[in-house]
């Protein structure tokens, strides 16, 4: 053999040799390594193995594996690290480490170099023997504590720093970090321990917040329903409205008042010529009159309740049947408009159909106040009022119906109306018409309009929160409810 | 209660050498006004203080019991605004015990645990603590599973049972019907405490390192609640006999990233997505127009909320500024917009909110910060119909304080 091939076949296998300085002597769990020729990661196999400059090996979880580097130096990897050998040979060992934790055992005697490299430093072995742990966690950030000796930290800015036993120093990508003294294996303990709770407590805080989303929505969907709304006294009332169908040819609208001292309600009862049919919109559509022609349906009589429970103002009717106002003989019922439900606006219409009663009482508490009787009224200007028969019973009253007088006074600040009935024997029944704010009180007459009577009146109040106050005999009903309700019931003047 | 009692015993069993316990405290008041629509609040203030004497029992279970006390007096922009009550007041009272199963060997820990809060809520001034509509009592029992994938990115599953009772909402239609009995006041089936239900919550949630510095958190959770006082209305507008029921599901897909200029200024960017889904057998009934509304509750909803943390100073003790922008938009799935008279319109019912949260957190001693807070929300809606609900709105909430961590 020519000597310079001997010579070249020589180095090759020293520089082969060196290239396999680095040994993983144990591997407990799972240990790959992954040969630097290669891209897939493979078990650790039969041990010793040598590891080459380039070779990576990884750990999962609670695994640990030690490698045993040129010069004595040692290299011990918890669970979940990732590193790799950049190069072992003789007066120079480096390793890359990508993450997780590596402590190293290393003497930089003889002016031998044993470094750490972590995205964010460069740890170098100083002296004798050091002793040091290197942690790489997300982004490359590093924490080096070092339990022996002494070790030089430089950071990817060229700063550098000794870092003797007992210290820990943080670097990242800003940079190194001020020293600071490494926590005992107790206060380790103690603060992986806090760490872990506060994590804890934070997921049991995190937990509640599903909850609470649940409730809220329960609540909002009570908000949105008008189901709890503010009077004009600014108290919190809660609502509810909806029918009740006692039979098939009757139906009932209720609404109830909720407040601190009690229920009030208002309930319409209306019975019809025939069955209902069971989707009502058309119903109520033409409960307040209808425009061209009579509806399908005719209301033959209705009770109309207000109440507190224990007072009542009840308006009782029948013998209904529905008449072209416009076309009767009396001009003064005529109706140049009619209300269209479909869009909650009064609209020009030639024949106005309308629920005309021929007999009607309005009682409180049970007593007949006023009323009136006829037969196939077709105006109500021939009724007749009654004075000393009940009109709907016909049974004999104690004594003559008084006389009534009901004036109407709107409010000029507020958007207010009172309906003040008078009776001749001192009594009286006094019905306030308000229109609320959203948040409680009610609206002042310039936001509202100058609206006080009639379809405009009427009008005016679908587009606000409505209450009612009925007062007699020192007592008060207070409603809140949609003034769209006493609208097409015909309970609105 | 005995389940209390038993782990009362079972600590007070264990060798007192093997107890290890560490506080864990902090405390945030906070003082400031609510604006909504232009009315201002008075000046009132939130407190929200937690204590959990976390206890190391052996090297595999630790037990971590918390209490947790919280009072709002200035509204934030995160509650149901719509209601318009500007003097809202909420306390809440929260006590829970959860258990850590944790052993060095294994990547699973599982942790039972249990809780109860009583929450109490004066939405108007002449309601007073205790006597709430919606006070709320709510109790939870479940655990979670959580398998570490990677140091410190887990996979976290979680189920619960609860229970929810609001002892003092109790529907109108179920005391009419005992009060005037003999009117037709009262719809057949009508149930009583009908906001009481109780049902499971399922959570899911893991995070995930994209790269080197970007992380992914995702999470899933869903909530379904049986209310079985509360029955179904049909399209007649009475009650079948069907309880009520919900499902309210998330789905919360998070990337944060860090960025570092230097030493001194630092930030953590961050997008999260969210899809929220409620889902519902409810239906609506407008009695005023006798209109049946179908599956009144469902909605879809989206968010994105891109926020950014930038942090001033050294690293250990840091002034940061949150800063957030958040859109979110509800889309009812059945429900009618309406006019302003509540004359239902063609298309469905949705809401958009503009939210703008900003905080600045300044360091003036060890555990110690001022606070500086403003949030701002705008919202808007097809919804004309306002007479319960607002719908359009701006509200702006201003709060300064302290916060004290242990």
């Amino acid at each position: 053999m020519p000597p310079v091939r001997a010579v070249l076949l020589a180095a090759l296998l020293g520089a082969a040799v060196s290239a396999r300085a680095a040994v993983l002597r144990e591997a407990t769990g799972l240990v790959q390594v992954r040969a630097v020729s290669s891209d897939s990661w493979r078990p650790a196999g039969t041990l010793p193995r040598p590891l080459g400059d380039g070779d990576g090996l990884r750990t999962g979880f609670n695994a640990r594996a030690r490698v045993e580097l040129s010069g004595g130096s040692t290299l011990e990897a918890s669970g979940n690290a990732n590193f790799s050998i950049e190069g072992d040979g003789p007066g120079r060992a480096s390793v890359m480490a990508l993450f997780g934790s590596l402590r190293l055992t290393a003497s930089a005697a003889g002016g031998r170099a044993v470094s750490l490299r972590a995205p964010t430093c460069l740890v170098r072995a100083r002296g004798d023997l050091v002793v040091l742990r290197l942690t790489v966690a997300g982004g490359g950030n590093a924490t080096i504590e070092v339990e022996k000796g002494l070790a030089g930290v430089e950071d990817n800015r060229g700063r550098q720093l000794l870092v003797g036993a007992g210290q820990r120093v943080e670097v990242d990508l800003a940079g190194l970090r001020e020293p600071t003294q490494t926590p005992t294996p107790l206060q380790a303990r103690k603060m992986d321990f806090v760490s872990s709770m506060r994590r804890e407590l934070g997921f049991e805080l995190a937990r509640e917040a599903d909850f609470s989303a649940a409730a809220r929505e329960s609540r909002r969907g009570e908000h949105e329903l008008g189901r709890v709304l503010t009077d004009a006294d600014g108290r919190r009332v809660r609502v509810e409205e909806f029918v009740v169908r006692p039979s098939g040819d009757r139906l009932a609208l209720v609404v109830l008042n909720g407040r601190p001292d009690g229920l009030s309600y208002f309930l319409w009862d209306g019975v019809f010529d025939q069955a209902l049919p069971r989707n009502l919109e058309p119903v109520f559509a033409g409960l307040a009159a209808s425009a061209g022609a009579p509806t399908a349906w005719t209301l033959t009589g209705y009770t109309a309740t207000r109440s507190n429970g224990t007072e009542a103002l009840v308006e009782r009717a029948s013998g209904g049947h529905q008449v072209n106002v416009n076309a009767n003989a009396d001009p003064g019922d005529d109706a140049a408009e009619a209300f269209d439900a479909s869009r909650d606006a009064y609209v020009a219409a030639g024949a106005v159909y309308k629920t005309l009663f021929d007999r009607f009482g309005l009682y409180v508490n049970g007593t007949l106040k006023r009323g009136w009787t006829g037969l196939n009224l077709q105006a109500y200007e021939d009724a007749i009022p009654s004075t000393t028969n009940d009109p709907l019973t016909g049974s004999a009253l104690g004594a003559a119906l008084p006389t009534v007088s009901s004036p109407v006074t709107p409010d000029a600040a507020s958007a207010r109306r009172e309906t003040l009935a008078s009776y001749g024997d001192g009594t009286s029944i006094t019905i306030n018409d308000l229109a609320l704010e959203f948040g409680g009180g009610v609206a002042n007459r310039g936001e509202f309009g100058g609206a006080t009577t009639g379809n405009s009146w009427r009008r005016a109040l679908l587009d606000w929160r409505y209450e009612q106050q009925v007062s007699f005999g020192g007592k008060t009903i207070r409603l809140v409810m949609p003034a769209r309700d006493l609208v097409i019931t015909g309970q609105m003047p | 209660m005995r389940f209390i009692w038993a782990a009362v015993f079972f600590l007070g069993a264990a060798p007192a050498r093997a107890l290890e316990w560490i506080p864990i405290a902090g405390i945030t008041a906070l003082g400031g006004l609510h604006s909504f629509r232009g009315d201002r609040g008075s000046l009132s203030g939130n407190v929200d203080a937690v204590f959990s004497p976390a206890l190391r029992l052996s090297q595999s279970w630790s037990l971590l019991p918390s209490v947790r006390s919280g009072y709002e007096g200035t509204r934030r922009v995160a509650d149901i605004l719509g209601a318009g009550t500007l003097a809202q007041e909420t306390m809440e009272h929260k006590a829970g015990v959860r258990a850590v199963w944790a052993s060095p060997s294994s990547r699973w820990r599982l942790k039972p645990g249990f809780s109860y809060k009583a929450a109490f809520l004066k939405e108007t001034r002449d309601e007073s603590w205790g006597g709430g509509l919606f006070d709320e009592r709510l109790w939870a029992v479940g655990g979670e599973a959580e398998l570490i994938l990677r140091e410190p990115h887990a996979l976290r599953a979680s189920l619960d049972w609860f229970d929810a009772a609001y002892p003092n909402y109790t529907s109108l239609e179920s005391q009419a019907a005992l009060q005037f009995a003999g009117q037709p006041i009262a719809r057949e089936l009508v149930g009583d405490s009908v906001l009481d239900r109780s049902g499971l919550r399922l959570g899911l949630a893991w995070d995930v390192p994209i790269g080197e510095r970007l992380r992914l958190d995702s999470a899933f959770s869903s909530v379904w609640s049986r209310y079985p006082r509360q029955k179904v209305v049909n399209d007649a507008g009475q009650f079948d006999d069907v309880a009520r029921e919900d499902l309210l599901s998330a789905m919360t897909l998070a990337a944060r990233m860090p960025h570092e200029w230097n030493a001194d200024l630092s930030a953590l960017a961050s997008l999260t997505l969210r899809a929220g889904f409620l889902s519902s057998n409810q239906n609506g009934y407008d009695a005023s127009r006798g209109r049946f509304l179908a599956r009144f509750y469902d909605y879809n909803e989206l968010s994105i909320l891109p926020a950014v943390k930038i942090l001033f100073g050294p690293t250990r003790e840091p002034v940061s500024l949150d800063l957030g922008l958040g859109w979110r938009k509800r889309s009812y799935l059945a429900r009618a917009a309406q006019d302003g008279t509540g004359v239902y319109g063609g298309g469905s019912l949705y809401t958009t909110e503009w939210t703008l949260t900003s905080t600045l957190t300044y360091p003036i001693a060890r555990r110690f910060s001022l606070l500086f807070n403003v949030e701002r929300v705008s919202a808007s809606s097809n919804q004309r119909f306002e007479h319960f609900y607002r719908y359009a709105y701006e509200a702006t909430t201003v709060l300064a304080g302290v916060r004290w961590a242990w």
